[in-house]
């Protein structure tokens, strides 16, 4: 009995310094009698106040796209890319045809990204082309024209298989020849992809680039949604 | 008489963690047990069985700092479908399982790795980015066409998308699903499960 009486004690006594420090109460009360909504500790406002311990490390988030290098960013991205794709032709859709076709521009586009030979690369191509596929992969060019592959599809068309190749893949310019030939700047386009569309000859780029001066000012500085002005060599 | 009171408070206490173990967890009333084949894989969700079982680790955090990690709202884009875990399972037994559909994880790939929705597949944001200059090729793998010519898409033919991440304070999915309004994705082909990953955790959910 005089246990429960010492127990009992103690409780209060404790209950009654709780009560008088109250700890973490004076300074942020949640006053929900009044409608006030807050969050705890992390102010939605005071972003100043006193952060007590340092918070655990966030969970890897995929936006983080800090700028590096932008050559690298961009690599980086055409790996994912690719990653992606791979992973949607896995998708085992009813509706086939809607990426069927993606599935060698996906594989061209990993080749690249583990910068496999130019005949490996050529040997897609041309499996393409027997498949039909009448579309090049906008993804060996970029707007910036800096990676790699531009470089490839130069070297490729130097050469006589390979030329074959490209103008197979990539429509002619006389599909869309008009009297007044503008063109609106797709993502993933280049100055040098355009003029092969256009001209049939990368290198054409710079007449495109001197009957744009107004609206570029380097060959590179290309974004989509732009008017290009395409004139009649 | 104390020693009897506590002896009597346990055999309380495990009574009521025998009835806890004795019940089971089910998803709905009727069922206890999903199941479906997305992508060609034999998909099973359940929630774990403990009674007891709390959340530890990161998803038990309730105050990720803000900016960085701040409060989403429920619909990311007028026109964009909310979704709680239900939907996200109803989505993939009429929606992925038909190949009508797909449920998209917008986290990182190491982040994906760790533990994902069965039956998702990981399409980090970055890759649907407008600043991606591959993101055509994606945008056609799901299903979107580009006339020849001018680039105008056509997305009639598009699958339906589940968009989600870490959770109810992860920017990802959301920015992604605007981002794919913005170039003309039709809303009504995408939702949004805002929960995400921690609501999945918390309601006991399983992984892949």
């Amino acid at each position: 009995m005089i246990r429960m009486l010492i127990i009992t004690a103690a409780f209060l006594t404790v209950t009654v310094v709780l009560l008088i420090l109250q700890p973490g109460g004076s300074d942020a009360p949640n006053d929900i009698a009044t409608g006030h909504v807050a969050r705890s500790e992390v102010g939605l406002l005071d972003i100043t106040a006193t952060d007590p311990e340092p918070l655990p490390e966030p969970i890897p988030e995929a936006e983080v796209t800090t700028v590096q290098d932008a050559s690298e960013t961009d690599s980086s991205l055409q790996d994912l890319t690719s990653q992606v794709l791979a992973r949607l032709d896995n998708a085992d859709l009813t509706d086939g045809p809607v990426l069927l076709p993606g599935e060698l521009r996906a594989q061209i586009v990993q080749a690249i990204g583990e910068d496999r030979s130019d005949a490996y690369i050529e040997a897609l191509l041309k499996q393409a082309i027997e498949l039909g596929e009448n579309d090049v992969p906008t993804a060996l060019i970029t707007r910036r024209g800096r990676l790699d592959t531009t470089a490839l599809l130069l070297q490729l068309e130097q050469r006589d298989q390979a030329r074959a190749a490209i103008v197979a893949v990539v429509p002619q310019a006389n599909d869309s020849a008009t009297a007044d030939r503008t063109y609106v700047v797709r993502n993933g386009d280049s100055l040098a992809a355009i003029a092969r569309d256009f001209y049939g000859e990368t290198s054409a780029y710079t007449v495109i680039f001197n009957a744009n001066r107004d609206l570029l000012g380097k060959p590179d500085d290309i974004r989509p949604g732009q008017t290009l002005v395409i004139p009649d060599l | 008489m104390l020693i009897r009171g506590l002896a009597g408070l346990s055999g309380a206490c495990f009574a009521l963690a025998h009835a806890a173990a004795a019940q089971s967890v089910g998803l709905t009333e009727d069922t206890l047990e999903f199941s479906a084949t997305v992508n060609g894989q034999s998909v099973v969700i359940s929630r774990i069985q403990d009674g007891e079982n709390a959340l530890t680790g990161p998803y038990a955090l309730t105050s990720r700092p803000c900016p960085g990690s701040c409060l989403q709202p429920v619909t990311a884009a007028p026109g964009v479908a909310p979704a709680a875990e239900l939907e996200v399972l109803a989505f993939l037994r009429d929606q992925a399982a038909t190949g009508r559909g797909l449920l998209i994880d917008t986290r990182e790939p190491s982040a994906f790795t760790t533990g994902a929705i069965p039956g998702a597949v990981n399409v980090p944001s970055a890759t649907l980015e407008a600043s991606n200059p591959f993101r055509n090729e994606i945008l056609k793998a799901l299903g979107a066409t580009q006339d020849g010519s001018g680039g105008q898409w056509d997305f009639s033919g598009a699958l339906n998308l589940l968009f989600y991440c870490d959770g109810p304070w992860c920017a990802s999915a959301p920015d992604t699903v605007r981002g794919l309004v913005a170039a003309g994705y039709p809303a009504a082909k995408l939702s949004y499960y805002r929960g995400g990953m921690q609501s999945w955790h918390l309601m006991g959910l399983n992984v892949q």
